[in-house]
């Protein structure tokens, strides 16, 4: 598996646990999405969600979650702008697992707005999520094995 | 690596799966194991060794220190573990989904769309019809799921 590095006072550390694929699909509609494999907590289905450091939470439609709703933490009602509006709902702590093809899944502790505004896919957002750890994305201009997700804690 | 196979023994593996559990909170780990009549010479022991730590660890550990005690036919290694690490993934291949999504999607506007082993499982307006029809039809598991833009 291709681990990146770090530098670090012990010299060079692989900070890269797994990777995986991405996709991209720039011809549906007028976003460019960088779309990546999770799970939410326990459940069956993955999702294919839309990385963007951009957003300020992670954002996941009500409904998805309907069935888990009693293993949701409530944290508070919150809102957020984005470019279709003001999106309201409810902050709350899940699991959020990165699902690696090489290397290993990557549980997070993750904090996300459920709201019955959205009705795209999942998003994975900065606060809550990304800044609690390390991605790097590349994208296989030169390379045979084509778009690769690495992902990795920062504890 | 044909000599890894040496050390699938159950002190072997029990000892793999104790670092999966432990890994989390611990940054060290240290490795005894003794050494067999099935081990021809210490080279191929150690060759082995090391062979089943890099796989263990998915050749993210570092190696600190390894000791020989031949007398006592001991290896000892220690090496720091990554601070976390999840469940080892299972076999998996996404891209062919991924090649799937890239080339029909759009032909789903607007759907919810369940995609697995890059065939299409279903579609729908709906994410919870969906679901629902996949998990009554057994096909729940391991689908991804997806919403196609308008």
């Amino acid at each position: 598996m291709g681990n990146l590095l770090i530098n670090s006072d012990n010299g060079h550390e692989n900070w890269s646990t797994g990777l995986a694929p991405f996709v991209e699909t720039e011809n549906l509609g007028h976003r460019i999405i960088v779309g990546v494999r999770c799970r939410i907590n326990d459940m069956e289905e993955d999702e294919i969600a839309l990385l963007d450091t951009g957003s300020t939470y992670t954002v996941i439609n009500r409904e998805l979650v309907r069935d888990i709703e009693n293993q949701l933490i409530q944290v508070r009602e919150d809102q957020i702008n984005t470019c279709e509006g003001t999106i309201a709902g409810t902050l709350v702590e899940l699991g959020i697992t990165l699902l690696a093809e090489e290397g290993d899944d990557l549980p997070v502790d993750a904090l996300a707005l459920i709201t019955e505004d959205w009705h795209g896919p999942v998003v994975l957002g900065y606060r809550g999520f990304l800044e609690k750890i390390r991605i790097a994305l590349d994208p296989g201009v030169t390379l045979a094995d084509g778009q690769l997700f690495y992902f990795g804690s920062c504890e | 690596m044909a000599l890894q196979s040496a050390f699938s023994d159950y002190r072997w593996l029990r000892q793999r799966d104790y670092l999966t559990e432990i890994a989390k909170p611990a940054r060290e780990q240290t490795f005894v194991q003794e050494r067999t009549e099935e081990d021809k010479s210490l080279e191929q022991f150690v060759e082995a060794l090391w062979g089943t730590a890099y796989s263990i660890t998915k050749g993210l550990a570092s190696c600190l220190r390894w000791e020989s005690r031949p007398e006592k036919d001991v290896i000892v290694m220690e090496f720091q573990a990554p601070a976390r690490l999840g469940a080892p993934a299972r076999k998996r291949s996404f891209q062919a989904d991924f090649e799937w999504i890239r080339k029909n999607a759009s032909q789903y506007r607007g759907d919810w769309i369940a995609v697995k082993e890059g065939k299409l499982l279903g579609n729908d307006r709906s994410r919870r019809a969906l679901r629902s029809r996949l998990k009554e039809a057994g096909l729940l598991k391991g689908a991804a799921f997806f919403k196609v833009e308008e």
